[in-house]
C-alpha cells in the first residue's frame, strides 16, 4: 500500500458512499412520504400511514380549510362527508392514543401555518378529563419532522425503514397502479362489533375498583388545568376558527364500569367542570351525545367498551350539522341531570342477559 | 456524542480532521493539540454542558499533582500521591455510587439518608482510572516531560473517551510528539475507515437488531418458555459482544485516522478457551489496568495460594463494581472471580509448577479438552453471567434462569419473532417472496440471524488483524461504501407507534 495508491482508494471510496447518500436523499426529497417538503406529487401513488410520523406534513403542505382531529375516536370520520355537510375541504389528522396536549399541540401548529382553517372537529376524550394536562402514552417521536431545523432532517433523508415503507413502498404502489390511499380512508379502521366483542375486552368482574371516586379540589384544579391549556387556549388563540367539540359517546358498557367502580358521579361533575369552561368560548361549539340512548346502549355499534364503528361517526357529523346535542349555557344543566338520572339508574345487568 | 449518529459522521469527524491535520499543515502544531482538546471537550459536552468542565478540571488538578510527584525532593510524596488517588477516586465513587451504596444504607438500616440527583460525567470511569496511572507512574519516575496540552489530549482523546481504551501515556503521548504523524497518512486514513466502517456496522445492523429481541424478552421475562428464555441470553450476549466490539473497532478506527494506535481492547473474546483467557481478550486495557494498579499491588500471586485467590476475588468484585452500581454487577464480577480461582486451583492440580504469574494465566490450558468443548463451554459460562450484566435485579436475572429450567417447551415467544419482523431487512424479506415461509416458522430469521452472529464470533477474525492486513482493492472498497451506507441509513428508524389502546 503505497500513499498514492491510498489516497485514489480513500477519494473513491468517499465520493460513492456520498454519491449513494446523495442519491437517497434525492429520492426521499422527490417522493416526499411524509410530505415534509412538499404536497404530493401527481405522478406518486401514496400511502397514508403512520399519523405521527404524516400529519405535520399534512398541516405543512396540503390545501384545506378544515381539519377533523381526535383519537380514535375520530379515526373513522370521512372529510368527504364533512365536507359535503359543511361545505369545506377537510383533512384529517388523528392520533391513536393521544393524550389532550398532543392533540392540542399539532392542532396550534396546524392553525399556525394554515390562517385560513375556519373549522376543527375535536373529539375531547372524556375519559381524559381527569389526566394530567401532559398525560402521554407515546413519547419516541419524529422530532425531526415536527421542528423547522433543517439539519436534524438528516434522520428523515438517510433513514432505511422511510426509504423502505415511504419511499419504495409508493413507487412499488405507482407502478403497480395501486390507487393512494385516501383521507377518508387514512387511519380508518372496521372491527367486527357486538357484546361478544365488547366482552372480549371488558371483564366486569374484575373492574379496577381502587380506582378514587372523591371529586374534590384536586380533580376539580386537574380538570381546569388540562381544558384550559390545551383546548380552552387554542380555542382563545384562533378566534377566527369554529371548534366542533364533542365528548365521544362510548357505550353502555364503559357507564357500567363506572357505575361498578362507583365513579359516574366524579366523571359527570369532571364533565361539568370541563363543560363549563368550554362554553366560556365563543368560537367553541360542544356537542354531547350521551342522551342517544338507542346508540349507546345497543352493543353492535361497539367493538369495545369505548369504541364505535364508522356508523356512528357519519352520524355524528349529520347531528353536528344539524345542531342536534349541542350543549349551551341554557342546557348544559338539564343535559347533565338527565344525564346523571339515566346513567344511575340503568339496569346493567339487563345488557348481558 | 455517539460514534453512531449523524452529528459524529457528518459534522464532528469530517470537521476535526480537517481541522487537526489543517493546523499541523501550517505548522500551528500547538494550535492543532489545542484544536483536538477543544473537540474532544465539545465531544463531551455534547451530551451535558458541565461534562467538559469537570473533565478540564479533572485533567488540571492531576497534571498539577504528577507534576509536584516527578519532584525528587518533594517531601511526603507518597501522602501526596494517596491523596492524588483518594480525590480521583473518590470523584468517582462519590458520582457514581453514592446513591447504590445510600439506598443499601438505607435499606439495611433505615437510616434515612437522602438520595441526590447526581451527573455522571461522560466517560469518567475511564478517565479517571487513565489519571491514576499517571499519578503511580509520576510518583514511580515514569512519567515524561509533558505538557498540560499534551496531558489534556492524552486524557480527553474522544475516540477512547467515552469507552476506552484505557490507554497509558507512554502509549499515547509519544505518538503525538511524533512529526510523522501530524501529516495526513492516507493509508492509515484507509485502514482507520475500514475499522470504522465494520465497526459500525457490529454495532448499527448486528448489536442494534439483538437489542429489540433482548428488550422484549428482559421486559416480559415470567412470559418467556425455555426456548425463548435460552435464546434471549444467547442473544444478549451476542449483542453485548458486537456492541462493545463495535465500540472499539470505531475507536481503533478513528485512532488510526489521527495516526494514533490505539492499544487492542478487543480480541475475539468468544474464541477463549477459558474464562481466564477471555479476560485476556475481552476489555483487555481493563483487565490489563486491575492487574498493574490492584492485584499486583495485593501481591499479586506472591503470598500463596489462599492470597492469591483472595486478590483475584477482589479484582473481580472492584470490576464488576466498576461495570455498575448495581449487586448485578457485582454478583457477576463475583462469579467471574470464582471461576477464575477454581480455573486456577484445577490448573495448579494438573500442572504444579506454575511460571507464569500473571493474573490472566490460562491455567486450564494445560487439561487436554478438546479445543472446540472449551471455547463452547467458556461461551456458555460468559453466556450465563451476561445474563446478570442484563438484568435489572437479581431477582430477575433468578427468574430469568427459572424459565430457562422449567418454562417449559413450544415456540419462542411471539413478541420476540414480531418485533425482530418488524426490522426492514426482514420486511425486506417478506417482500421478496419468503413471506409464506417467514409466517409459517417465525422462528427461522432470528435463529438464522443468531447462528450466524455466533458463527461469526467463533471464526471470524478481529478487526486489528483484518485492519493491519488490508489491501487496496475494489472489493474491499465496496465492503466499506456498502456497511457505512446501509449503517447510515440504519442509524434513524420509523418508532412504530403499536396500535395496542387505540
Amino acid at each position: 500500500m503505497n500513499q498514492k495508491e491510498a489516497k485514489k482508494w480513500l477519494i473513491k471510496s468517499v465520493t460513492l458512499l456520498f454519491f449513494l447518500l446523495a442519491m437517497a436523499a434525492g429520492m426521499v426529497v422527490l417522493v416526499d412520504p411524509y410530505f415534509h417538503y412538499h404536497k404530493p406529487l401527481s405522478v406518486f401513488s401514496y400511502r397514508l400511514y403512520e399519523e405521527r410520523y404524516i400529519n405535520d406534513g399534512i398541516s405543512r403542505n396540503f390545501d384545506f380549510d378544515a381539519l377533523i382531529t381526535g383519537t380514535s375516536m375520530a379515526q373513522n370520520f370521512k372529510p368527504s362527508e364533512m365536507d359535503a355537510l359543511f361545505g369545506t375541504n377537510s383533512v384529517k389528522e388523528t392520533f391513536s392514543g393521544a393524550g389532550y396536549q398532543e392533540l392540542a399541540t399539532n392542532l396550534d401548529r396546524a392553525l399556525s401555518r394554515n390562517p385560513n382553517i375556519k373549522q376543527v372537529v375535536w373529539a375531547v376524550d372524556y375519559n381524559g378529563l381527569l389526566r394530567d394536562y401532559d398525560w402521554v402514552q407515546y413519547e419516541d417521536y419524529p422530532e425531526y419532522l415536527y421542528d423547522d431545523n433543517p439539519f436534524n432532517d438528516v434522520s428523515y433523508l438517510f433513514n432505511k425503514s422511510i426509504f423502505y415503507h415511504g419511499v419504495l413502498n409508493n413507487l412499488a404502489m405507482t407502478l403497480t397502479g395501486t390507487p393512494p390511499t385516501t383521507m377518508d380512508e387514512y387511519s380508518s379502521w372496521q372491527l367486527p362489533t357486538g357484546l361478544d366483542q365488547i366482552l372480549a375486552s371488558y371483564d366486569r368482574e374484575h373492574v379496577n375498583m381502587d380506582t378514587p371516586t372523591d371529586f374534590g379540589e384536586a380533580e376539580y384544579h386537574t380538570v381546569v388545568k388540562t381544558i384550559t391549556l390545551n383546548v380552552k387556549e387554542i380555542a382563545d388563540k384562533y378566534p377566527d376558527t369554529t371548534f366542533y367539540i364533542f365528548y365521544p359517546p362510548y357505550s353502555i358498557c364503559y357507564w357500567d364500569s363506572l357505575y361498578l367502580k362507583g365513579t359516574l358521579l366524579r366523571q359527570t361533575q369532571a364533565e361539568q367542570t370541563a363543560t363549563e369552561l368550554l362554553l366560556e368560548c365563543p368560537n367553541i361549539r360542544l356537542f354531547n351525545f350521551f342522551d342517544q340512548y338507542d346508540l349507546i346502549c345497543n352493543p353492535d355499534y361497539y367493538c369495545d367498551s369505548g369504541h364505535y364503528s364508522a356508523e356512528v361517526n357519519s352520524r355524528m357529523l349529520h347531528w353536528m350539522a344539524e345542531g342536534t346535542g349541542l350543549v349551551t349555557r341554557e342546557n348544559y344543566l338539564e343535559r347533565l341531570a338527565e344525564e346523571r338520572e339515566f346513567y344511575s339508574n340503568y339496569d346493567y345487568e339487563s345488557i348481558y342477559q | 456524542m455517539l460514534f453512531n449518529s449523524y452529528i459524529f459522521i457528518f459534522l464532528f469527524l469530517p470537521l476535526t480532521l480537517l481541522g487537526y491535520f489543517g493546523l499541523n499543515h501550517f505548522q500551528k502544531y500547538r494550535a492543532a493539540l489545542a484544536f483536538l482538546l477543544l473537540m474532544s471537550l465539545l465531544f463531551t459536552g455534547y451530551a451535558n454542558i458541565y461534562y467538559p468542565a469537570i473533565l478540564m478540571a479533572s485533567i488540571v488538578i492531576n497534571y498539577g499533582i504528577a507534576i509536584f510527584l516527578q519532584k525528587e525532593a518533594l517531601r511526603h510524596k507518597k501522602l501526596l500521591l494517596c491523596l492524588g488517588i483518594v480525590l480521583n477516586a473518590g470523584t468517582l465513587l462519590f458520582l457514581k455510587y453514592y446513591n447504590f451504596f445510600t439506598d443499601n444504607i438505607n435499606l439495611v438500616f433505615k437510616a434515612g439518608l437522602p438520595l441526590l440527583k447526581l451527573i455522571l460525567p461522560l466517560g469518567i470511569s475511564f478517565y479517571t482510572f487513565q489519571q491514576i496511572s499517571c499519578l503511580v507512574d509520576s510518583y514511580k519516575g515514569q512519567w515524561g516531560d509533558y505538557s498540560l496540552l499534551e496531558y489534556g489530549v492524552y486524557v480527553s482523546f474522544f475516540p477512547k473517551l467515552s469507552q476506552g481504551p484505557i490507554a497509558y501515556h507512554s502509549e499515547l503521548i509519544p505518538q503525538l510528539r511524533d512529526r510523522a504523524g501530524r501529516r495526513i497518512n492516507y493509508e492509515n486514513m484507509c485502514r482507520g475507515l475500514y475499522a470504522f466502517a465494520l465497526g459500525l456496522a457490529k454495532k448499527v445492523l448486528i448489536a442494534d437488531s439483538l437489542a429489540k429481541v433482548v428488550n422484549i424478552g428482559y421486559g416480559n421475562i415470567p412470559a418467556l418458555n425455555s426456548p425463548s428464555a435460552g435464546l434471549v441470553m444467547i442473544c444478549y450476549s451476542l449483542q453485548i459482544y458486537f456492541d462493545f466490539s463495535g465500540y472499539c473497532d470505531m475507536a481503533y478506527g478513528l485512532g488510526y485516522m489521527f495516526n494514533l494506535k490505539l492499544p487492542i481492547n478487543f480480541n475475539s473474546p468468544y474464541k477463549s478457551r477459558s474464562v481466564s483467557e477471555f479476560w485476556e481478550r475481552w476489555h483487555m486495557t481493563l483487565t490489563r489496568f486491575f492487574t498493574r494498579y490492584v492485584y499486583i499491588p495485593l501481591g499479586g500471586s506472591r503470598c500463596g495460594r489462599l492470597k492469591t485467590y483472595r486478590n483475584i476475588l477482589i479484582v473481580f468484585l472492584v470490576s464488576g463494581l466498576w461495570h455498575g452500581a448495581n449487586w448485578t454487577f457485582v454478583l457477576w464480577g463475583l462469579l467471574h472471580g470464582i471461576v477464575k480461582v477454581i480455573e486456577r486451583a484445577a490448573g495448579s492440580a494438573f500442572h504444579q509448577k506454575t511460571t507464569d504469574d500473571r493474573l490472566c494465566q490460562p491455567s486450564l490450558c494445560s487439561i487436554k479438552i478438546p479445543g472446540f468443548l472449551r471455547i463452547g463451554f467458556t461461551f456458555l459460562l460468559v453466556t450465563a453471567a451476561w445474563s446478570l450484566f442484563r438484568a435489572d435485579s437479581i431477582k430477575d436475572a433468578g427468574m430469568l434462569w427459572m424459565q430457562l429450567f422449567h418454562g417449559g417447551p413450544g415456540g419462542i415467544y411471539a413478541p420476540i419473532t414480531d418485533q425482530f419482523h418488524e426490522i426492514v431487512e426482514i420486511s425486506f424479506l417478506y417482500r421478496a417472496g419468503l413471506g409464506g415461509v417467514i409466517t409459517s416458522h417465525p422462528w427461522l430469521p432470528l435463529t438464522v440471524f443468531t447462528a450466524a452472529a455466533l458463527i461469526g464470533c467463533f471464526t471470524m477474525k478481529n478487526t486489528q488483524e483484518k485492519t493491519e492486513s488490508m489491501v487496496l482493492s475494489v472489493r474491499k472498497m465496496l465492503t466499506v461504501v456498502v456497511l457505512l451506507f446501509w449503517s447510515i441509513l440504519s442509524l434513524s428508524e420509523i418508532s412504530a407507534f403499536l396500535y395496542t389502546n387505540f
